[in-house]
């Protein structure tokens, strides 16, 4: 008997602080869960207005839709070749910190289709989504899948501009194009908007 | 009964065994947390720092700026004329029909975000120089300038004025000059805005584009220039560095020299800022600030002059450099130079005098 009672003893000091551990860990799990569940998803401040924010054309973040900031052909190919004359423009914004990003508003003239990039830890560029035809100035892209990174870069594909351009710049003499300037054009974009979700509790 | 101690004994002995065991597991286990929280916070300290980096080299990577907090842009009604707080922005008369400016709405829009990104850039180079003109940068945007579409120029305009008795040099205005496919360029912008920045101590040619190709490649990230050997000297028919007469006018079109000057000028003044340190240039301008001599030279600023400062601001004679790369050039103490200047201005007043006389 008094062995038993020593085993069972043993047992009930052995078990039992980690029987108020594993309640402790699930109670706070537990708040931690309903705390989520009990909050509602709004749409975050315009991560470009934080500060430390910055772009390559800075008229592109600065809140204001009235100033028109323009991507900056990519540096590489010598400009006075055809490969140069054909590189496209680039918008990229990098951010002070890591973002979980849901929604981009691009504000834009004349920009018809773009590659949207996330910057990954490693410097990399990660294809994130393929926009073939805006035909709107305003864009409200929703990330099917948030993406959570510290950069965004917008390859310009194509503009409203680049079939004019395309005729001053490249001129057909005997059969043969001679080109004499770029023929992508820069996309003009007022202002490039940035959104993830914020928590706020129920009320 | 005799067992019974014995039996206790090793009883007490198998529950001390057990709570020892107990005790080890606890503290096993809690070590085991402890370590892991450890681990897990060098882990996350580590992504912090290698995510800081990446956002660094992007930065320097795309040349990104901040929006500036406050441009003081003041846009006219017809979208003519906009200033800011560095600029005054104009669009030339062959750009009043071009697609893309003919309305007011576009030239105020376009010609707004342009100073925006021009202030940024200002700031910018004023990072990199740590003084700024005291003049606003007048930028004027053309479609076709002097015949073409590939130059843009920065231009000082000084005025030789007489100021107690002396001849000094005093800067009256700074423009700017692009044709619109330039002006895109973030390269070219910041190489022009490098000339407005340094020019108005009017500097010898070549040491100008040296400094303005040095801004574009090292700090705008531009492609159109690399460094070159030092040693593969381009000669005069005199024997001298080629690189000493370049004027720096592209107005009788580029040579075959041209492009070897740009890299080799850009490579004199990188390697100079490699050999002294990041604060050398500043240090080099706030010099020539302090004495102002530069305004009372009588011409264009000789290189002996230049070589001057720049050993001041090295701290060591840099003449035996410069003719160890075929530059012609003395080395000249502050009495020679105030003695240059006092003759230069007496054989001044003296023409001014015989001038006045003639009338």
């Amino acid at each position: 008997m008094n062995l038993k009672n020593n085993t069972l003893k043993l047992a009930v000091c052995q078990l039992l602080p980690i029987f108020v551990f594993c309640l402790l860990y699930f109670s706070l799990m537990g708040c931690k869960a309903l705390q989520v569940l009990a909050t509602s998803q709004e749409w975050s401040e315009n991560y470009t207005l934080m500060a430390g924010t910055t772009c390559n054309d800075p008229a592109m973040i600065d809140g204001n839709l009235e100033t028109i900031g323009e991507t900056k052909y990519l540096e590489g190919a010598s400009k006075q070749s055809v490969r140069g004359y054909m590189v496209p423009s680039e918008g990229v914004v990098i951010l002070p910190e890591s973002k979980s990003i849901n929604k981009l508003v691009i504000y834009s003239q004349n920009l018809q289709a773009f590659d949207l990039f996330a910057l990954e830890t490693n410097g990399n560029w990660k294809h994130v989504q393929e926009v073939k035809n805006m035909t709107e100035r305003q864009l409200t892209l929703n990330l099917r899948i948030p993406v959570y990174t510290s950069g965004l870069k917008i390859r310009v594909e194509k503009t409203s501009d680049d079939d004019a351009l395309r005729r001053q710049n490249i001129q057909k003499i005997r059969g043969v194009s001679m080109f004499s300037g770029h023929t992508k054009a820069l996309a003009k974009i007022s202002e490039i908007e940035i959104y993830g979700f914020v928590q706020s509790p129920v009320e | 009964m005799p067992n019974l101690p014995f039996t206790r004994n090793t009883k007490k002995s198998s529950w001390q065994v057990g709570r020892q065991l107990y005790y080890c597991w606890l503290m096993g286990l809690a070590w085991i947390f402890l370590t892991g929280c450890t681990i897990l916070q060098e882990l996350q300290e580590s992504n912090l720092k290698r995510q800081q980096e990446t956002r660094v080299r992007m930065k320097e990577r795309y040349v990104t700026f901040e929006a500036p907090d406050d441009t003081g842009v003041n846009v006219s009604g017809d979208g003519l004329e906009i200033d800011s707080v560095h600029y005054k922005l104009s669009f030339g008369p062959d750009l009043h029909q071009h697609p893309d400016y003919d309305t007011p709405t576009e030239r105020q829009q376009i010609g707004h975000g342009s100073l925006v990104f021009m202030e940024s850039l200002y700031q910018f180079l004023y990072r990199i120089f740590g003084f700024e003109p005291k003049h606003k940068i007048h930028v004027i945007l053309h479609d076709i300038y002097r015949g073409t579409k590939l130059m843009a120029t920065t231009t000082i305009h000084a005025q030789n004025r007489m100021q107690n008795g002396q001849i000094i040099k005093v800067i009256q205005g700074i423009e700017m000059n692009f044709p619109l496919n330039m002006f895109g360029e973030r390269p070219v912008r910041a190489h022009e805005l490098a000339h407005a920045f340094t020019n108005i101590y009017l500097l010898p040619a070549w040491f100008s584009e040296g400094i303005a190709v040095w801004v574009e490649v090292e700090y705008a990230k531009g492609k159109d220039h690399r460094s070159v050997d030092l040693n593969e000297i381009k000669l005069t028919l005199d024997g001298l560095n080629a690189a000493q007469e370049w004027s720096g006018d592209l107005d009788a079109g580029a040579d075959a020299l041209t492009q070897w000057r740009y890299n080799y000028c850009y490579t004199i003044v990188a390697e100079i800022k490699d050999r002294f340190g990041e604060d050398f240039y500043p240090k080099f301008f706030k010099l020539m600030e302090e004495d102002k001599l530069y305004q009372r030279l009588p011409g264009n600023m000789p290189t002996s002059f230049l070589v001057y400062y720049l050993s001041q601001a090295a701290g060591e004679d840099l003449v035996p450099f410069f003719q160890s790369l075929k530059f012609k050039i003395q080395k000249l103490s502050r009495d020679e130079i105030l003695k240059a200047i006092q003759q230069a201005n007496q054989t001044l007043r003296r023409q001014k005098r015989n001038d006045e006389s003639e009338e």
